[in-house]
């Protein structure tokens, strides 16, 4: 194998890939928007599986591509057929790797941030059967998990020295209910990429025109709908 | 909306509200100052407002329209306070009169939906928020000023907030 | 592993500049590579004198090593930047149209390509920062009409955005819960209509 194989072979492993899925004809841009209108939201946004599958995948197969290719690099660097080159083009897909590593761990740990503020919400939320899925199975066991670990140490720690009426971490009995709710009601920073001109409903009935490329700031419970649709990024 | 966990609405909870007595009630002279007596009817004591909030909805008897207790307007409401801040609100002492002092306006308004202190305090607001917004963007203002002591603990992080956001800023443009 | 508090609800501005990276740009290699199947991108082979776009993080690395010189964007140069300036000066109510990361952008060519650009740096240094500082004056002006509601930035850019964003969205959120101290219950009727919302309104009309 040489340095022209070891390339043809970045170019072969990612066209399959690119074969397979035509959804995401941009991954890196609806990665962006994945993190951002997380990061934006106030609630917990639906988990993007079929866009971090396929980010993951070509994520790994790249990864292995890179190693193969440092081992050509190893075992022919005495002989002195490296070339500078060689290594600028290997630089430049490290590099790019880095940046989708940097994206995804963004995106998750955004996530995490919320799955852990909210968790009693969450794990309410995904034992009712009629409300969409937010939660990955991964999230949705860690967030059970964390919530087993928390409450056996609240419970070792202090819970089990109060009378059982004072030691629920969910009553919702009385004026102040303990479990915390993200406030959908936040205002956000919003920008739309819809082509057509469109009006948004607001809580006093009136309607707001969103312009193309219009940015604005709304409650989020009123332009919630139009993240799913894509007409509308957080920004 | 307020959070279980949140220490401020804890604190803002905390804060004494005047409230009189509309009935004797054995043993809660401590209250007062005198420990084992009985509190009186028409008394008139400082509750926090977590504790006079209840007193204050409980109805003494099924129907009577008469609770426990009836709060008053706090000083921090008042007729002087409101003008002053009507006139003025770059120079009311927020911080004087009530630490928390939108959180109290929130909870009091929640409760006795009163819209006009609402609008008020929600122009007090713009007024002020704009003037932390000229402290917070120009460091050569100085922090010694009597504004920036004036201001309650939500002014407080919004100023914190907006220098931190600027100073961002500022630096990356540097490097 | 979750964000530190500062990263919550906001960006730093290296992860807005770390976003314009991707901004594509046009290049004129010195040298000739084969093309590269990127994650999600390719880059076309490249052969000297041959202007082909890339993506700006990839244009960086290329230069860096001397392989490339950067084509500057139309909008990058003193001429240009000084009619919008003079733009900005006659309408004192709207923003001039820039775009989406020109303070990214042209901070991150004047660092790292100078000698590529057409007007020497300081010149350009200075006019962007006219332009920055008139444009700081407008949004701060615009600061006064904030409501409970919602407003309108149209012309900002993200970075411009991103440093107003603290203090306009915790002033307007307190706004918010002012307000709908006094209507509380209309809202948690809204919402239950609307199957929009959580019930935690309902804690606060007692």
């Amino acid at each position: 194998m040489d340095i022209d194989d070891i390339l043809e072979e970045f170019e072969t492993t990612a066209k399959t890939d690119l074969k397979k899925t035509s959804v995401h004809d941009n991954l890196y841009n609806d990665l962006i928007t994945a993190m951002i209108n997380e990061r934006m939201a106030p609630e917990l946004l639906p988990y993007k599986k079929e866009l971090l599958d396929e980010v993951l995948q070509r994520l790994s197969n790249q990864q292995q591509n890179l190693l193969d290719s440092h081992e050509y690099g190893e075992v022919n660097a005495s002989s002195g057929v490296v070339s500078s080159d060689f290594k600028l083009q290997l630089m430049i897909i490290e590099t790019d790797i880095e940046r989708y590593n940097y994206l995804v761990r963004l995106y998750l740990r955004t996530r995490l941030t919320k799955i852990d503020k909210h968790a009693i919400h969450y794990i309410n939320e995904t034992m009712e059967s009629d409300k969409e899925i937010r939660l990955s199975p991964e999230e949705e066991e860690y967030i059970n998990q964390h919530f087993k670990i928390i409450t056996k140490l609240y419970n070792n720690s202090f819970l089990k020295k109060m009378p059982p009426s004072l030691t629920l971490l969910d009553d919702t009995a009385g004026e102040e209910s303990m479990i915390e709710h993200p406030d959908i009601n936040k205002h956000v920073f919003i920008k739309s990429i819809s082509t057509t001109p469109m009006y948004i409903k607001l809580d006093d009935g009136e309607d707001l025109p969103i312009e193309k490329d219009g940015i604005y700031v709304v409650k989020y419970n009123v332009i919630k709908k139009y993240i799913d649709l894509g007409d509308i990024v957080l920004i | 909306m307020s959070n279980y966990y949140d220490l401020d609405d804890i604190l803002a909870d905390g804060e004494k509200v005047p409230c009189r007595f509309n009935m004797t009630v054995p043993g809660l002279g401590y209250l007062e100052g005198n420990p084992g007596k009985q509190i009186n009817k028409d008394s008139k004591l400082e509750l926090p407002f977590w504790l006079a909030k209840v007193l204050a909805v409980c109805d003494l008897q099924e129907e009577s329209g008469n609770s426990f207790i009836d709060i008053a307007s706090p000083e921090a409401i008042n007729l002087k306070v409101l003008n002053a801040i009507k006139t003025s609100s770059k120079s009311v002492d927020l911080h004087k009169l009530l630490p928390n002092y939108y959180k109290l306006i929130e909870r009091w308004c929640s409760m006795y939906s009163d819209p006009e202190i609402t609008t008020i305090v929600m122009q007090m607001l713009k007024e002020r928020s704009f003037e932390i917004n000229n402290y917070a963007s120009n460091p050569n203002m100085g922090v010694n000023n009597d504004f920036i002591y004036s201001l309650d603990e939500y002014e407080k992080k919004l100023y914190k907030l907006t220098t931190e956001s600027n100073k961002q800023m500022r630096s990356w443009l540097r490097d | 592993m979750v964000l530190p508090a500062q990263l919550q609800n906001n960006l730093t501005p290296s992860e807005v500049n770390f976003l314009a990276e991707n901004e594509l740009v046009t290049i004129l290699p010195r040298y000739t590579m084969q093309k590269m199947q990127l994650i999600g991108t390719k880059v076309p082979a490249l052969r000297a004198m041959r202007r082909e776009s890339v993506p700006l993080w990839v244009a960086l690395i290329l230069k860096s090593q001397d392989k490339c010189s950067i084509i500057p964007p139309k909008w990058l140069n003193v001429a240009y930047l000084k009619d919008k300036y003079d733009e900005e000066v006659r309408k004192p109510n709207q923003f001039s149209a820039l775009p989406w990361n020109w303070l990214e952008i042209s901070k991150m060519l004047l660092a790292r390509a100078s000698d590529d650009l057409s007007d020497p740096s300081h010149l350009l240094r200075s006019v962007l920062q006219d332009l920055r500082e008139i444009r700081l004056v407008k949004s701060r002006k615009g600061l006064k009409e904030l409501n409970e509601s919602n407003i309108v930035l149209n012309g900002l850019s993200l970075l411009e955005i991103n440093e107003l964003r603290p203090f306009v969205l915790t002033v307007m959120n307190k706004l918010r819960q002012l307000h709908d101290t006094s209507n509380a219950q209309d809202i948690a009727d809204q919402d239950e209509y609307e199957d929009g919302g959580y019930d935690d309104d309902d804690d606060d009309d007692i």
